[in-house]
């Protein structure tokens, strides 16, 4: 049987998995509808920024995007690997000639099919709610689809790094929110203090959400588009090449 | 039964080869010095008490466990070479093993089907161990026996020259354990290695050709069940299990003697 045969089988392995738990994609799939929706309902009392002019549900819409693809990248994709090390799956698929490097794709592509579910149903939900110009949305998806391969390929990471399901979902939880503020994502960087900005360099969503602020609302870029393209795209081999190497069965 | 691999183990060599094994976890040894040697087409019973290290010795051998050191062969091979190119000519079922819950029997057979180039029908395996009427059931809704029956499948499904089975009949009931065993023979005829550890001393001696006790971190009898009873017959009795208890249970034999 040919690799990407099992590539396939995996994959339908695995979306069959996540379809038959409606919970996973409750909270995957449709949960950040729910702050998009809370938000576009807060923006109408907050009135547009003074200086960008964008109001607050606009500014925050690829801040969430970025929020829901971090959920299923960590919470999704993360959390159910070191579940499965934890309950013996990936120890019975180690007693198989399957290769690490096919399994470790199989199971992005199935997240990245529930990504790329959850990217449309934004595109449609943000054209619907008018925070997305139809003329930006080849751009947007292209850098989703982008940004979504990097968050994908960095669940995995640390779903290699960590032993214990409580931990990682403590640990990753507790980070996710930092990471998100402090990429400018949720809030401008220039309201905080320097230092936070200075860190926001070291954040790889930062550039994705650079990406998406110039594509969205033409702001100025921390760099150029394929500056912060190259970073992530850079990024995304090494995170890779490092999870394919650090890869544990058991 | 039959591939490459097969054909370059004779009647007369290991399937198995373990030459001084030592392993330790936290800086304590739990197998030190380990000789252990597996006949080709043969059934090669491991048994042990628990806490023996029978699992501890088990995955040392297929590679899950790093070794401080010893030499394993495996069908001729190195254990250390590809783990790919080994695990095609091997079926394994781990003592503490799991499938995805939410896939069917049928499913789960047919994937792991599809990581061989050379596997059993699916169908054929399913019949085998009676899993046909229960091939839509979920493996989260699976008993204990019938998930049981399901890893065997796995183990047999890649047409392997050697299987190695954790404890496969610990916890099910006796026709389970008789189908299995009636499987077991009849690839073992057909020219297949298999390798099993047990606590069942009925087990060892109605299944095993051949039997290895593991005590005390080392292989301290190995040979047919006859030869194990009749060497220790005048110091016990002729049942394989007080042969076992007079070899590995020490405190009860003080209290015996």
């Amino acid at each position: 049987m040919s690799s990407q045969n099992v590539v396939k089988n995996l994959m339908i392995s695995g979306l069959k998995e996540i379809i038959r738990e409606p919970k996973i994609l409750f909270f995957t799939l449709f949960f950040p509808l729910f702050f998009l929706v809370l938000f576009y309902s807060m923006s109408s009392i907050m009135g547009p920024s003074v200086e960008s002019g964008l109001s607050f549900i606009e500014y925050l819409f690829p801040g969430i995007l970025i929020f829901a693809l971090i959920s299923i990248g960590f919470l999704g994709t993360s959390e159910p690997i070191i579940e499965m090390r934890e309950k013996g799956i990936l120890k019975t698929f180690r007693t198989t000639p399957l290769k690490e490097s096919t399994f470790v794709i199989s199971q992005i592509m199935v997240r990245l099919i529930l990504a790329a579910v959850q990217i449309l149903i934004f595109v449609i939900v943000g054209v619907f709610l008018d925070v997305l110009n139809v003329s930006n949305i080849i751009p947007f998806l292209l850098i989703s689809l982008l940004g979504m391969c990097f968050i994908l390929i960095l669940g995995f990471l640390m779903g290699g790094l960590f032993n214990n399901t409580e931990l990682a979902s403590g640990v990753l939880s507790v980070g996710m929110m930092p990471l998100i503020m402090l990429s400018g994502a949720m809030l401008p960087l220039y309201i905080l203090p320097d230092i936070f900005e200075t860190i926001s360099y070291f954040i790889p969503f930062t550039y994705l959400t650079d990406i998406y602020h110039q594509i969205l609302f033409d702001f100025d870029g921390k760099l150029p588009i394929l500056g912060n393209i190259s970073i992530i795209l850079g990024l995304s081999i090494v995170f890779y090449l490092i999870t394919i190497k650090t890869f544990k069965w058991l | 039964m039959s591939n490459t691999l097969m054909k370059t183990i004779d009647d007369d060599e290991f399937s198995i080869s373990v030459k001084n094994l030592t392993k330790s976890f936290k800086n304590q040894k739990v197998i030190e010095n380990l000789n252990l040697n597996i006949h080709a087409k043969e059934i090669h019973g491991i048994i042990g008490r628990n806490g023996a290290e029978k699992t501890t010795l088990i995955e040392s051998i297929v590679g899950f466990n790093e070794i401080d050191q010893g030499e394993i062969r495996l069908l001729n091979f190195d254990s250390s070479i590809n783990r790919e190119e080994l695990m095609k000519h091997i079926g394994i079922q781990p003592q503490v093993a799991n499938l995805l819950p939410r896939q069917t029997v049928n499913e789960t057979i047919y994937l792991f089907s599809s990581f061989y180039k050379e596997t059993m029908e699916p169908k054929e395996i399913m019949e085998l161990l009676e899993l046909t009427e229960i091939s839509a059931k979920r493996v989260k809704d699976l008993s204990v026996g019938q998930k049981q029956r399901l890893l065997v499948a796995l183990a047999l499904i890649g047409n392997p020259s050697l299987i190695i089975l954790d404890e496969p009949t610990t916890g099910i009931d006796p026709q389970i354990r008789q189908l299995i065993w009636n499987v077991l023979r009849g690839i073992r005829n057909e020219g297949c290695t298999i390798v099993l550890t047990t606590h069942y001393m009925e087990e060892a001696e109605k299944l095993c050709d051949r039997i290895s006790i593991l005590h005390d971190k080392k292989i301290i009898v190995s040979g047919t069940p006859k030869e194990i009873i009749n060497t220790h017959r005048k110091k016990t009795s002729d049942s394989l299990e007080d042969v076992f208890l007079y070899l590995t249970g020490s405190n009860l034999r003080k209290e015996v003697d």
